[in-house]
């Protein structure tokens, strides 16, 4: 933004060093006379007059329309002030010796006194604006009192200069030159703009929020510009032309510090804001590709993981059932084919032979439908619970005779059909083992309400179980009983549990040896979108 | 040769030496098994069925009255025999049985979308198995009626 002040201020310094040398050549050199006569001065006056009145109206149309709440407020004073300076120095042009009756006479010292005002109030306004932090108006609507304010005292400056002039102080007698009292208020001026000098010099060094470089400099040309106005003797003459020169360069660097501050630093900064947007945009954008292709690096990955477990199961079912039908098969023939030449000890140990490879058999199809119940895709859907578990005990009665299960009406449910059935089949089936040496057999399939879930519970009064050892009910091919007391491989409640696991459920149990167990499965009742 | 492979009821394709005995063994219990062919993969099958190959003698119409088929073969694969059967106008109506150790449901689907006429899955248990290779010969070769010969 500001970045180069420093480098600015040291070429502010160097112009000032220069303006002031040509002030000190000229001041050494004898009376000069740009143009002789004053009626070939005016027009020249005219001109410089103009021009910084121009310069200054464009310093107030600026820091005007430039306003914003945020803005700081001491430029809208600079403003202000530039613009009564400018309505001033209008009627202190219109004032000059030599100029058409404006109103009254013109004269030099109805001109100096309007001079006199405008460089006065300049100054002030300077100093305003050097004391007062950079910062907004506490009031946005304080702006337009500024204004109205500048424009009354112009009003009356000018009023009061143009008609009645002789109640000013004298500042110049024709033959003598200038008074004291104009002397003195030039120095006046001078000790006035002394302050924001330093102060804007103070402030180039250290910060860069607002071009006080500029405003140095500008404040350093206008007390230059006052020095010239303590050295003329004649109203034409060069230090007099030096003097508005001066005064016009002062105002250029007004205008370069208010278009800096109103117009090309907002500029710059939304530029500079522009660029990290873009920039950012630009890095989000390429983190959102990443992400996508890290997704989807990660889905094949995941979806070889899961054709290699597919073509893994397809090659335990077929490869390792094969050599097991054999095991059997031919252990079968030699039972058969040389039974007369076994003892009951061989035909025994045949059939140890036979029953392993059939436990086997069965072994591996339990593991593939535990890894069937973690792979397979499950697809969600309504479930009527209750038809459910009414369906499987239906299927699961053919095999058995007497049968007396209880179910209760049940909640529907949300969840992957097939699985859950799987999941009463398992329970059921274990309910209904476990209470096969009971002549009393009661099973009850039951639900009840938790908080955002819904449990349900396979109840029987068979064998039961030792709490101590719930932990490893649901533990893979863990057993609390030998094969001889019941069949099974202990995979039926580890299914059941991988499956509500992916429900987003969970799964306990409840027991008292000879008295029976409950099996309890909760539901979630609020089901995601995206099931594990 | 010629006689046996002119009047050939049962064509068993299976590549397993083991399991084709114990298939065997079963079906001679029952006293299917004097005319029956054991080829050990697809292409030998494929062969027997088309009259090519080694089996260059035989007539295509002739074909087995039941062809026992297992999927998983060296060469020529299980469903691409069964494919080529069924496509065929002279051997599409031989019914096919699959017999085989897998019980994924893709190949039960694909098989029956081949136009198998029975998929089954071979038993661990000898017993078991030998009871159902049994029940298959007597049901193919005696229950049910072939369809007419031309």
């Amino acid at each position: 933004m500001l970045s180069s002040n420093n480098l600015a201020l040291r070429h502010m310094i160097w112009l000032i060093a220069g303006l002031a040398l040509l002030f000190v050549v000229f001041w050494q050199l004898p009376a000069l006379y740009t143009v002789p006569g004053l009626a070939k001065y005016l027009p020249l006056h005219m001109f410089a007059e103009t021009f910084s009145i121009v310069v200054a109206v464009l310093v107030f149309g600026i820091a005007w329309n430039a306003y914003a709440v945020e803005r700081p407020g001491n430029l809208v004073i600079l403003a202000c002030a530039l613009l009564a300076v400018a309505l001033i120095d209008f009627a202190h042009m219109l004032s000059f010796a030599g100029m058409p009756e404006f109103i009254t006479p013109g004269s030099a010292e109805k001109a100096i006194n309007l001079w006199l005002s405008a460089r006065l109030l300049t100054a002030l306004a300077l100093l305003a604006v050097a004391l007062r932090p950079w910062q907004p108006l506490s009031d946005p609507r304080s702006r337009y009192g500024l204004l109205a304010g500048g424009v009354a005292i112009a009003a009356l400056v000018s009023w009061a200069g143009i008609v009645h002039p002789q109640a000013w102080p004298r500042t110049f007698i024709e033959g003598q030159g200038l008074t004291p009292f104009k002397i003195g208020a030039e120095y006046a001026i001078i000790a006035i703009l002394l302050f924001p000098a330093v102060h804007f010099y103070r402030q180039a060094k250290q910060q860069q929020t607002f071009d006080a470089a500029s405003l140095f400099a500008a404040t350093a040309i206008t007390i230059l510009s006052e020095l010239c106005f303590t050295l003329y003797s004649d109203v034409a003459d060069i230090f007099n032309l030096l003097g508005h020169l001066f005064k016009i360069v002062a105002y250029i660097f007004i205008y370069r510090a208010v278009f800096v501050a109103s117009v090309r630093a907002p500029f710059q900064l939304l530029d500079a804001e522009l660029t990290e947007n873009r920039r950012m945009t630009g890095e989000l954008g390429m983190y959102r590709e990443h992400l996508e292709a890290l997704v989807a690096e990660r889905t094949a990955q995941l979806e070889a993981a899961n054709q290699e477990l597919e073509a893994f199961s397809y090659s335990v079912s077929h490869d390792l059932r094969t050599p097991l039908r054999a095991i059997d098969g031919f252990s079968g023939i030699l039972l058969e084919d040389y039974a007369d030449k076994l003892d009951e000890e061989g035909k025994r140990l045949l059939n140890v032979v036979r029953d392993n490879t059939a436990r086997m058999g069965q072994l591996i199809d339990d593991i593939l439908k535990f890894s069937r119940a973690g792979r397979l895709e499950l697809n969600f859907s309504g479930i009527d619970m209750e038809a459910l578990a009414r369906s499987v005990y239906e299927e699961l009665r053919l095999a058995e005779n007497e049968l007396t299960v209880e179910i209760e009406p049940l909640p529907a449910a949300t969840g992957d059909r097939a699985m859950m059935r799987q999941v009463f089949v398992n329970l059921l089936s274990n309910a209904i083992k476990f209470t096969r040496a009971k002549p009393d057999a009661r099973i009850k399939v039951g639900s009840m309400s938790g908080e955002h879930e819904v449990i349900y519970y396979v109840r029987d009064n068979g064998a039961g179980f030792d709490m101590q050892y719930v932990g490893k009910l649901f533990g893979v091919f863990q057993r609390l009983h030998g094969v001889t007391e019941f069949e099974g491989t202990g995979i039926g409640l580890a299914i059941v549990k991988r499956i509500v696991t992916r429900h987003g459920g969970r799964v306990w149990a409840e027991g008292r040896v000879g008295e029976g167990a409950t099996v309890y499965f909760a539901l979630p009742t609020q089901v995601e979108l995206n099931p594990a | 040769m010629d006689d046996a492979v002119k009047e050939v009821e049962i064509l068993l394709v299976e590549d397993n030496p083991t399991d084709a005995e114990l298939a065997i063994r079963a079906l001679k219990k029952s006293n299917l098994a004097n005319k029956l062919v054991w080829v050990k993969d697809g292409a030998e099958a494929l062969d027997f069925i088309f009259a090519s190959g080694v089996y260059s003698g035989r007539r295509v119409e002739s074909g087995p009255k039941v062809i026992l088929l297992d999927l998983r073969l060296p060469k020529v694969d299980g469903m691409e025999v069964l494919r080529r059967v069924k496509g065929d106008e002279r051997t599409r109506t031989i019914p096919v049985v699959v017999l085989t150790s897998s019980k994924e449901d893709r190949d039960v689907a694909e098989s029956y979308k081949l136009g198998v006429n029975s998929f089954i899955s071979k038993p661990v248990e000898f017993d078991a198995f030998a009871k159902t290779v049994s029940e298959l010969g007597l049901y193919w070769l005696l229950v049910n009626r072939p369809p007419v010969a031309k």
